[in-house]
């Protein structure tokens, strides 16, 4: 009996347990009593407010009803009834209004539940939205466009500032009041700040600049705020051209087998830091031989070597270091060099350098005695792979010329398949044996010349050893 | 004339003839050995042959020293672990086993170990380099108070300067590297000074020819007489390979 008491007793205290309304902005509850002022709504802008259900009773509560009546307002979000709020517990409410004509509306929200309602009265004005334009001024801006509003500042080069002078129009019949001006994203910002609030008269208007002000060569985007419209702002940069770099060479006369320094400077500061690659490339001008391998960065053992160069430098790094060192390789032909970078200079810039064809080129040579034979070795490059022809004039060991004098020999075929061979370019090592009848220390130098299109290289008087 | 020259010089092409110029053998940044051709200021280096710790090559080849064996003329000969100093000779090759500090002599293939009464002579000291004219031994040895040439038996040769950082003893002379400069004192005392900064390795690439491996560059110092100089060998890249 005193349990069935009980039961009774609680089931009316259950049913009046309370859904309380509260505002919510973002963490923060206000409580809601029979009225709430949702304030202005610009034209044609919708606006949504949440509202809070939150059951402060001891027992659950079913909603079993949830509506608002109202022109222009709508729940947008949430769950359809019926749906039970644990104690403690509640549901948010989303209710969305937009008005196109200048009044003030109203609706009711009303929430059903245990045979009771609480109910809110919702109010709100419509206002006319200010319209808004732009101007370009120098590097100026265009939009905002029809689809998203944006405000485009286009690309201007990174260290530079575009202005955009932006116009607030009031455009209705009634006086405009605008009380928020702001600009948010980096390398965006007010020329100066703007005093609010501003109250534009019918057919009034208001002005204020927008700066772009990239420092690096990227997309920037931001936004302009007034009051609740937004506008997307939007800037490229790109980086400023650097001068045209001259590409310079070492003294020297060019020629085959050379180590040569090329450096890489600019006529004035470099306004930015920049970097990239210089290319070799090696046109040869042998129909034997179509390149030469040998033709390298020896910083890289490749054709190409990255440069870079600091803002405020003149002095390019070629692989780190101020001059970078090439091989001219052993073979006649231009080599050329170029730059690719991601930077972008006011000019192209490239060097070459000819390596005309030359006579062999000795770069070692000796005889050897040796018993029957006489050996001569030479080592050397032949830049127009037309070496071949060759004499030799002996000479015994008083410096007498020995009968008959120079001998003849033409090992032009020899060469031709050493060449055609493919070893790298032209050096070779070549030795020559002369069969000797007799006492060959008699011998006691030579003369070696060696013959190319390009003429006639000689050694003079290259002693015999043992 | 006591003596016939025949009129018909002959260009064959086995051992004689014409060849490509091997300069000799280079040890890359990782290590690898490379085959150097070409002429001075005009290099190719060739397809890494392996890695090795140390390298020394002469007129008559190249001897390698890799991680537990040693690679002359073709063979491989077990020898004790880790980093090691090479001389070449006319009739063999000794090196110093740095782990062991200890001396062996290379010859026709068969490694021996010298009297150990000689690696107590260097104890003291780091040995950078060996000569070796049979049966004299000589070593460049980083003491506290900088490097020294000395016999094995202990006996100062010569002394380098303070500064040097390291050293490689040829057969007539001997290349150290300072902070900046690379140096080639002759038997004689005289010296030729290149600017090559950074050099921290030396190694005897081939005849007449000294490799420096610095941290921003690799040179070629050529030692013949009248012709030193010294130049750059290309980094292992791609192009300037063959």
């Amino acid at each position: 009996m005193i349990r069935a008491s009980l039961i009774l007793l609680l089931v009316p205290f259950a049913a009046q347990a309370q859904l309380s309304l509260f505002a919510v902005s973002g963490t923060t509850e206000s409580p809601v009593a029979g009225t709430y002022q949702i304030g202005t709504v610009a034209t044609g802008v919708s606006k949504t407010t949440r509202l809070r259900a939150r059951n402060t009773g001891a027992a659950g509560v079913t909603v079993t009803n949830l509506a608002i009546s109202g022109s222009g307002f709508s729940i947008t979000q949430s769950p359809s009834p019926p749906f039970t709020i644990a104690p403690g517990n509640f549901q948010d409410i989303y209710v969305q209004f937009s008005g196109t004509l200048l009044a003030s509306y109203s609706a009711n929200l009303q929430i059903v539940y245990g045979g009771t309602s609480v109910s809110v009265l919702l109010l709100v004005t419509v206002v006319a939205a200010p319209s808004l334009a732009t101007v370009s001024t120098g590097n100026g801006c265009t939009g905002p466009d029809p689809g998203a509003n944006t405000i485009d500042f286009g690309r201007i080069q990174s260290g530079q500032t575009a202005a955009c002078a932006i116009v607030l129009k009031n455009g209705g019949a009634q006086s405009l009041t605008v009380s928020a001006v702001s600009v948010s994203g980096v390398g965006f910002q007010l020329s100066n700040a703007v005093q609010t609030p501003i109250v534009l008269a019918p057919g009034g208007s208001a002005n204020f600049t927008v700066n772009f002000a990239p420092t690096s060569a990227t997309t920037y985007s931001g936004a302009l705020t007034v009051n609740t419209q937004t506008y997307p702002l939007t800037g490229i940069a790109f980086s400023a051209p650097l001068p045209t770099p001259s590409l310079q060479f070492d003294a020297g006369i060019p020629a085959s087998g050379q180590q040569r320094t090329l450096t890489m400077q600019l006529g004035s500061p470099s306004p930015i830091a920049a970097s990239g690659s210089v290319l070799l490339s090696f046109r040869s001008a042998s129909t034997v031989m179509s390149d030469d391998p040998a033709v390298v960065f020896v910083a890289t053992g490749a054709r190409s070597v990255p440069f870079s160069i600091n803002a405020g430098d003149t002095q390019f790094k070629l692989g780190g270091q101020t001059g970078a060192v090439f091989q001219t390789g052993t073979t006649a032909g231009s080599i050329s060099f170029s730059i690719s970078s991601n930077a972008t200079f006011a000019g192209s810039a490239s060097a070459s350098m000819t390596i005309p064809p030359a006579v062999v080129a000795v770069d070692n040579a000796a005889a050897t005695s040796r018993a029957g034979d006489l050996d001569i070795q030479v080592w050397g490059f032949d830049n127009t792979y037309s070496a071949g022809q060759m004499s030799f004039t002996f000479y015994d060991t008083a410096g007498n010329m020995i009968h008959p004098g120079a001998v003849s020999a033409d090992f032009t075929s020899q060469f031709h398949t050493y060449f055609a061979a493919g070893n790298g370019g032209s050096a070779f090592q070549m030795r020559v044996s002369f069969p000797v009848v007799g006492d060959s220390t008699q011998v006691g130098a030579v003369d070696v010349k060696l013959t190319n299109s390009a003429g006639a290289a000689t050694l003079q008087r290259l002693t015999f050893n043992p | 004339m006591r003596f016939l020259l025949a009129l018909f010089p002959i260009c064959a092409f086995a051992q004689s003839g014409i060849d490509r110029p091997h300069l000799g053998l280079m040890l890359d940044r990782e290590g690898q050995m490379r085959p150097v051709f070409g002429v001075a200021g005009n290099f190719l280096t060739g397809r890494g042959a392996g890695r090795a710790l140390a390298i020394a090559c002469s007129q008559s080849g190249c001897v390698a020293k890799l991680k537990d064996s040693i690679v002359s003329a073709g063979a491989v000969i077990p020898t004790p672990p880790g980093p090691a100093v090479i001389g070449l000779d006319s009739t063999g090759t000794v090196v110093y086993f740095r782990s062991q500090k200890r001396f062996a002599r290379l010859q026709a293939g068969s490694l021996t170990f010298l009297d150990q009464t000689i690696l107590d002579q260097t104890s003291d000291g780091e040995v950078l380099s060996v000569r070796s004219n049979p049966p004299e031994i000589a070593i460049a040895a980083r003491r506290e108070d900088g490097i020294r040439i000395m016999t094995v038996e202990g006996a100062v040769l010569d002394f380098l300067p303070p500064e040097s950082r390291t050293a490689l003893l040829l057969s007539d002379a001997v290349v150290y590297a300072t902070a900046d400069t690379l140096v080639l004192r002759r038997a004689d005392g005289s010296e030729l000074k290149f600017p090559a900064p950074g050099v921290r390795d030396l190694f005897a690439m081939g005849d007449g020819w000294v490799e420096a491996r610095a941290a921003g560059a690799i040179y070629a110092l050529r030692t013949d007489p009248g012709r030193e100089h010294v130049y750059f060998l290309p980094e292992s890249g791609g192009d300037g390979q063959r």
